[in-house]
C-alpha cells in the first residue's frame, strides 16, 4: 500500500500547462492570485473565475481530482461564508431576512450575502489555480523553478541552492520515512502496544515509542546520506550545473500576455461597475 | 611502472576518543590496487573492512599512515574533489544514498557537482542507466523500485561521474539473492567491459571468488592477500578470521574424501560441476 504514495499531487500529462516553463507557471500563479484580490465586483471576479475554469480545462486534470483539492479547505470556506453572512452590517435598512433566535435576531443583509458569495468564489479560485500548478508540475521541477527564480538572492548571500537541496532531500525522504513509520508501528503493535484506541492523550503517549526509533533512524540515515553526497563531490557551494534546463518558449510568453490582458480587463471592469467589496 | 590507483601505506584508523575508549578499527594496513583490477575484501563483522572503504576517498582520514589515490594524498583537503572524482563509493543501504525523488535526477547529481555542461550530463545519465540496465526506469521514483534496482541506480550515479574506481562497501549485504546477482552481474560487466577498477567489500564468499584478487581482513589487519585460489587454500587461516569456504568448495572437500581425484582448487558452482563431470567421464572411460 505504501508503494502507491506519490509525493505532491502531480498528475502526469502533456497538456499545454504541463509543458510550460516551471518558472513562468510559478510567476503567473502568483500574479493570478494577486489579481484575484484586485477584483472589486462580480463582473471582474466572474472574468477571473472563467479564466480559472478555462485553465482547469486546458490542464486536462480530471474534475474529480480537482474537486478533491477543495476538500481540505471546505470547512474554512463554510466557516468564513457563515461569518460573513451574519456579521456584515448592510448599509440599506431592509435586510433580506430577519430570523428571531431566542434573545437575538439573525439579520442577513444583501451586502452580507454578496460578500459571502464573493469570498467563497475568491477562495475557490485561489485553491484552483494553486492546485493546477502542483497538478501540472513535478515537485522536482517546482524546486528547480523556485531555485532559478530565487537565484538572484544568492548575490545577497542567501544560500538558495542549499535550500533547494534541502527541499529535494525532503521530497525524496518522505516516502522512505513513511515506510519506516509503518514498520516501527507494526513492530510496536506486535509487542502489544495499542496505537489505535483510547483517548487522544493515551494515543499520543503510545506514539512516543514509535517516534523515538524513527528519529534515531532518521539521524543515522542523514549521516550515511552525507557520506554518499560527499562521495559524489557535493560541496554545498553554489556552483553546480543542472540536468534540467528551463527554457521560456512562445507559449510561455503568450500565457504571460494573456494574464496581462486579463489584468487589464479586471481593472476596466472594476472601473465600470460599482464595487461590492 | 604507473602508480597504483589506490594505495594504503601503513594505515591505521581509530574511532572515537571523546568519551570511552578509543576503538582501533584499522591497523597498519598496506596494500595497493592497480588500475583495472577487481579486488574483493573479505572479513567478518568488525574486521575494519567498511572503515577501509571510507578511507579510500577521504570520507575518513587515516590516524596514521597515508592513503594515496592516483598519487594524491587523501589528507590534503585541496585534493579531495579530485580524489572523489576518481574514486566513488556505493554504500550498503540503497535508500540512504539516493538523493533525488526521480531516478535520472539522482544519477545526474554527481555530474552536476562536477559542473559538467547540461547536454553532456544528459548523455552521461543515459549511458550510465543503460550500463546497469535501468534506462527504462529513468523517470521512476526510487521508493517504487526493488533493492537490487535501487542499488543499480546507485552504481549508475557513480558511473555517470566517470570515475576510475568504484568501491563497493557491502553493497549487496541488504539485498535478496536475486538483487545480489543483479548487482554482481553489473559490477563484473563494468570491470570487464569498461575497465573500471573495483574494490568489492563483502562477507559473501561466493562474491569474493569472482574477483581477480582477494584480501582478507581480521581485527583491522590484513591477513591474506592473493588470488581466490591461493586465499581459499588457506582454510585454517580463514577459519581463524571467522570465515568459511564458499559452499561449492566445502561440498567438493566432502566429496574428495570419497573421490580423491577431485582437484583442490574448486571455488565456484561451475568449477565444481565441471570437475565432477570430468571425474565421471574418466570413470566411465576406465570402466570400459
Amino acid at each position: 500500500m505504501i508503494k502507491e504514495i506519490t509525493i505532491g499531487q502531480y498528475y502526469a500529462g502533456s497538456s499545454p500547462l504541463h509543458r510550460m516553463d516551471a518558472r513562468m507557471k510559478l510567476l503567473l500563479t502568483l500574479a493570478f492570485m494577486v489579481v484575484i484580490f484586485l477584483c472589486k465586483n462580480f463582473f471582474s471576479l466572474g472574468l477571473l473565475a472563467a479564466c480559472a475554469a478555462v485553465l482547469a480545462l486546458l490542464s486536462r486534470v480530471p474534475g474529480g481530482m480537482l474537486l478533491r483539492s477543495f476538500r481540505p479547505i471546505l470547512m474554512l470556506v463554510v466557516f468564513t461564508s457563515v461569518l460573513n453572512l451574519l456579521y456584515t452590517n448592510g448599509a440599506d435598512t431592509h435586510p433580506l431576512l430577519e430570523l428571531p433566535v431566542w434573545r437575538w435576531t439573525l439579520v442577513i443583509t444583501r451586502e452580507g450575502l454578496f460578500i459571502a458569495v464573493f469570498t467563497t468564489v475568491r477562495i475557490l479560485c485561489l485553491i484552483l489555480v494553486s492546485s493546477l500548478l502542483t497538478y501540472t508540475t513535478t515537485p522536482s521541477m517546482l524546486t528547480t523553478g523556485l531555485e532559478r527564480l530565487l537565484s538572484p538572492l544568492a548575490r545577497l548571500r542567501v544560500p538558495v541552492s542549499v535550500f533547494a537541496m534541502m527541499m529535494t532531500l525532503a521530497l525524496r525522504f518522505v516516502p522512505t520515512l513513511i515506510e519506516e513509520t509503518d514498520r516501527i508501528m507494526s513492530a510496536q503493535k506486535s509487542r502489544g502496544s495499542n496505537l489505535e484506541t483510547g483517548s487522544l492523550l493515551k494515543r499520543i503517549k503510545a506514539f512516543v515509542p514509535v517516534l523515538v526509533p524513527l528519529f534515531v533512524s532518521a539521524f543515522r540515515r542523514a549521516a550515511e546520506l552525507a557520506y554518499a553526497m560527499e562521495s559524489r563531490c557535493y560541496t554545498g557551494s553554489g556552483t553546480r550545473t543542472s540536468l534540467k534546463q528551463l527554457r521560456l518558449r512562445l507559449p510561455d510568453y503568450l500565457a504571460a500576455f494573456c494574464l496581462l490582458l486579463v489584468m487589464a480587463g479586471v481593472v476596466a471592469l472594476n472601473r465600470f461597475f460599482t464595487a461590492v467589496i | 611502472m604507473p602508480s597504483p590507483l589506490i594505495e594504503f601505506q601503513n594505515v591505521s584508523f581509530t574511532y572515537g576518543g571523546e568519551e570511552g575508549e578509543p576503538v582501533p578499527a584499522v591497523r597498519e594496513l598496506s596494500f595497493a590496487v592497480p588500475r583495472g583490477e577487481f579486488v574483493a575484501v573479505l572479513g567478518h563483522n568488525g574486521s575494519g573492512k567498511s572503515t577501509a572503504a571510507k578511507l579510500c576517498n577521504g570520507l575518513l582520514l587515516p590516524t596514521e599512515g597515508k592513503v594515496l589515490v592516483d598519487g594524491l594524498d587523501t589528507a590534503d583537503e585541496a585534493q579531495l574533489f579530485d580524489i572523489r572524482r576518481r574514486v566513488g563509493i556505493v554504500f550498503q543501504n540503497p535508500d540512504n544514498q539516493i538523493i533525488a525523488a526521480i531516478i535520472e535526477d539522482d544519477v545526474a547529481f554527481g555530474p552536476e557537482n562536477l559542473n559538467v555542461p547540461p547536454a553532456e550530463i544528459r548523455t552521461r545519465v543515459d549511458e550510465a542507466l543503460k550500463a546497469v540496465g535501468m534506462f527504462e526506469h529513468r523517470l521512476a521514483e526510487p521508493h517504487k523500485l526493488s533493492g537490487g534496482q535501487k542499488q543499480r541506480v546507485a552504481i549508475a550515479g557513480i558511473l555517470a561521474m566517470r570515475n576510475d574506481a568504484i568501491v563497493f562497501d557491502e553493497a549487496t549485504a541488504m539485498l535478496d539473492p536475486r538483487g545480489r546477482r543483479e548487482v554482481m552481474d553489473a559490477v563484473l560487466r563494468l570491470n570487464r567491459e569498461q575497465g573500471i577498477t573495483v574494490l568489492f567489500i563483502t562477507h559473501f564468499m561466493e562474491e569474493a571468488v569472482l574477483a581477480d584478487r582477494v584480501l582478507v581482513m581480521d581485527e583491522g589487519r590484513l591477513l591474506l592477500d592473493g588470488t581466490p585460489q591461493a586465499v581459499f587454500a588457506q582454510q585454517n587461516a580463514l577459519r581463524a578470521a571467522g570465515l568459511e569456504l564458499p559452499i561449492p568448495a566445502l561440498f567438493a572437500q566432502k566429496l574428495r574424501a570419497h573421490f580423491p581425484a577431485l582437484p583442490e582448487d574448486i571455488l565456484t558452482e561451475e568449477d565444481c560441476a565441471r570437475a565432477i563431470f570430468r571425474l565421471f567421464a574418466q570413470k566411465g572411460g576406465n570402466a570400459q
